[in-house]
């Protein structure tokens, strides 16, 4: 194994990677343009060709400079990394600050068998490094040395090396426990269980981009039909009409099914390492095109969250993700439910029925539940609430219709619209629950698609108690709790309730001795 | 699992959030946020009135007075529910040092109270712009880990109780 300590380039096939990887961005960048020259097909279009070959050769000069200046080495107790072509930087990342190293290999690293290291901090956002190619063995002895709970004693020495042998020794002894093995038929079912939905864009998309293609060749088929077939067909021609959806909604589900089966493709977890050493991980692995390893250390997550759909019920099964501590700028609001949060920094594991879920409960939140569990629901004004919002939002279709069509119309849409706004905030309100034992909080969210987070008061960040003029007179309040890898919100308490959750909460941040991430 | 160590909390012995002790803060920083309100304001009333008054004096037609009317009334309607916000949140706005956390509430309207540990506290900044310097006041800013707007910011105090805050902070850090 070569040496670690210094300095020192990643593979070369890391410019490979990294040209691929730049030229990607690139084509993502310039399709319109590439789409518009090959339309216009006059000699306008070449300046555009010319500009996209003066990007695509800087492009490749930069991958060849950046790739020259970026070298990293582990030393004293802190991961070293120098890049830059014309600022040079110096990074110095702290061993303790390293969140997560994942591993990953795409189809050009497969080929060369190298793999692609990522390693996530909490300092900054999104990832903190990539280094596109190292051996195999290299790239597993980089991870264990920078995820290793390293002792003061050890972790001064400068045998990096040897140390690395020795954790990757022992973790080769360490008893690793098979959390998820997942087999060919479950992998279909989780396939099958995705939200079609969005991938019903894809499919109209890909029926009107080879639309041309595809009608020059039925106008060829077409004129090689005898005459009596063509008479029958056309007759036959409205049924298209009424199987054009099913097609596409064939083709959304093949869709979910191949790229569940592409990113989950032997997807393997296990838990390995000692709990009493702070080295017990969490690891995955998974893909058939892109393989992809990563760990989280288990005293390093910071909340759980579960989410399912209707049909996802139907198999009994749902997804969970294991949040880390985001990077700052890494986490947004966009992730409507009960957990706000980025993509960065999550371990998203399908497939999670109820023996699983159980498992992962006990080694991720071992107390849960060490006492009786308290259930919080919140006041029914929030049913009342919501209806009344959703009730006065719809209302203008109903004084439309009523306007276009007459007054019957518009209080029979009226009534209607209103009894299934009703409805659907019953199904919301009743959707909406929490339990808490006094140290942890699991909160449950959503009726069609249904959310649960969990989280352990002592790893909170800040918490958060508002209410309005209104909610003060009803005497509810929201409470707010901010963990460093997202939000848990729990909305119209008692307003005595929510103070008590915050105190208690705020309780369980002061009493906790030691490290939470 | 013998190491599980879970320790019971005696919620009425916890020492009770006392909102009606919070400091208040610089009057200076009211200041600014009527400044801010002002400009704010006259800029909007003028960039609806400048346009609608330039076309009935040097245009054809004259603009219809619903115009006015829909543009005046939305106007005075979110610059006043402004100014009612910032008038009855004033006497509300402050923050309390404890021995173990930091607690802000802000807000008329809705009311926000957040309270953040010492110990989650990763660096603190103090910021002051231009008009803090003019009328003598700054923001500290609490950063936590994460970007999940745990953030706090008190903005208000003076440079001296800002220090003081941070020196606390970074005394509590080192023991």
């Amino acid at each position: 194994m070569s040496d670690l300590t210094a300095p020192r380039r990643q593979h070369i096939v890391g410019l490979l990677v990294l040209i691929g990887w730049q030229s990607r961005l690139m084509l993502r960048a310039a399709w319109p343009i590439l789409i518009a020259a090959y339309m216009q097909q006059d000699n306008d279009a070449r300046y555009f060709l010319w500009a996209i070959a003066v990007g695509g050769g800087a492009t490749l000069l930069g991958a060849v400079l950046h790739f020259w200046r970026f070298t990293f080495n582990v030393s004293g107790d802190k991961f070293h990394v120098h890049k830059g072509i014309f600022v040079r930087e110096k990074i110095n990342i702290p061993l303790e600050r390293v969140q997560a190293v994942h591993i990953e290999q795409n189809l050009i690293q497969r080929l060369f068998s190298v793999s692609g290291v990522r390693v996530d901090t909490a300092g900054t956002s999104g990832s903190e490094l990539r280094i596109h190619a190292l051996k195999w063995d290299e790239a597993q002895a980089l991870r264990s040395l920078l995820t290793a709970e390293r002792s003061d004693d050890a972790a001064q020495a400068n045998q990096v090396n040897s140390d690395a042998e020795e954790i990757a020794t022992s973790e080769r002894l360490a008893p690793r426990r098979a959390l998820m093995d997942l087999d060919l038929a479950t992998l279909l079912k989780v396939g099958l269980s995705q939200n079609h939905l969005s991938k019903v864009a894809f499919a109209i998309g890909g029926l009107v981009t080879f639309q041309g293609f595809a009608w020059e060749v039925v106008a060829e088929l077409w004129g090689r039909v005898p005459s009596l077939w063509r008479t029958i067909l056309l007759f036959l021609s409205p049924l298209l009409l009424v199987f054009s959806p099913i097609l596409i909604a064939l083709g959304s589900v093949l869709i979910s099914v191949v790229t569940s089966v592409l990113k989950h493709w032997n997807l393997r977890i296990w838990v390995e390492g000692s709990k009493a050493k702070r080295t017990s991980a969490i690891h995955l692995t998974q893909g058939l095109l892109n393989r992809q390893a990563m760990q989280i250390p288990i005293h390093k997550v910071q909340s759980v969250m579960w989410e399912s759909t209707w049909i996802r019920r139907l198999f009994s099964m749902d997804t969970v993700h294991i949040r880390q501590a985001a990077a700052g700028g890494a986490v947004s609001a966009g992730d409507s439910g009960g957990m706000e949060g980025g993509n960065a920094m999550r371990m998203g594991i399908p497939a999670m029925n109820g023996t699983r879920t159980r498992h992962l409960e006990a080694l991720l939140f071992p107390s849960w539940p060490q006492r009786k569990l308290v259930t919080l629901r919140p006041e029914k004004y929030a049913f009342w609430v919501r209806w009344l919002q959703r009730g006065v939002a719809l209302t203008p279709f109903a004084v439309g219709l009523g306007w276009w069509l007459g007054v019957g119309w518009g209080v029979a849409l009226g009534a209607v619209l209103w009894t299934w706004s009703g409805w659907l905030s019953r199904k919301v309100y009743r959707g909406q629950w929490a339990t808490t034992d006094g140290r942890h909080l699991s909160a449950h969210q959503g009726w069609w698609f249904r959310k649960r987070v969990m989280i352990d008061w002592h790893k909170l960040q800040a918490v958060e108690l508002t209410q309005n003029r209104i909610h003060a007179r009803r005497n509810v309040a929201h409470l707010t709790f901010h963990t460093s890898s997202g939000v848990a919100h729990l909305r119209f308490l008692p307003t005595d309730v929510a103070r008590d959750l915050r105190d208690l909460a705020m309780a369980q941040v002061h009493a906790h001795r030691g490290p939470w991430m | 699992m013998p190491h599980l160590k879970n320790a019971f909390v005696d919620l009425p012995e916890w020492p009770e959030l006392d909102e009606i002790q919070l400091v208040p803060v610089l009057p200076a920083y009211a200041k600014a946020r009527a400044l801010v309100w002002g400009a704010v304001t006259l800029g909007l009333g003028l960039a609806f009135a400048g346009p609608l008054a330039a076309i009935a004096h040097w245009g054809d037609k004259t603009p219809p007075r619903a115009l006015w009317m829909i543009f005046g009334g939305l106007w005075l309607l979110s610059m006043g529910w402004w100014a009612l916000e910032e008038w009855k949140g004033w006497p509300l706005r402050g923050y309390l040092v404890r021995d173990r956390d930091v607690v802000y509430r802000r807000g008329w309207w809705s009311r926000t109270i957040t309270a953040v540990p010492f110990t989650r506290i990763q660096h603190s900044e103090i910021q002051q712009g231009p008009m803090g310097r003019w009328l003598g006041y700054c923001t500290l800013k609490l950063y936590t880990a994460g970007a999940s707007g745990a953030n706090l910011e008190i903005p208000g105090l003076s440079m001296a109780t800002a220090r003081n805050i941070r020196r606390m902070l970074e005394d509590r850090s080192h023991e």
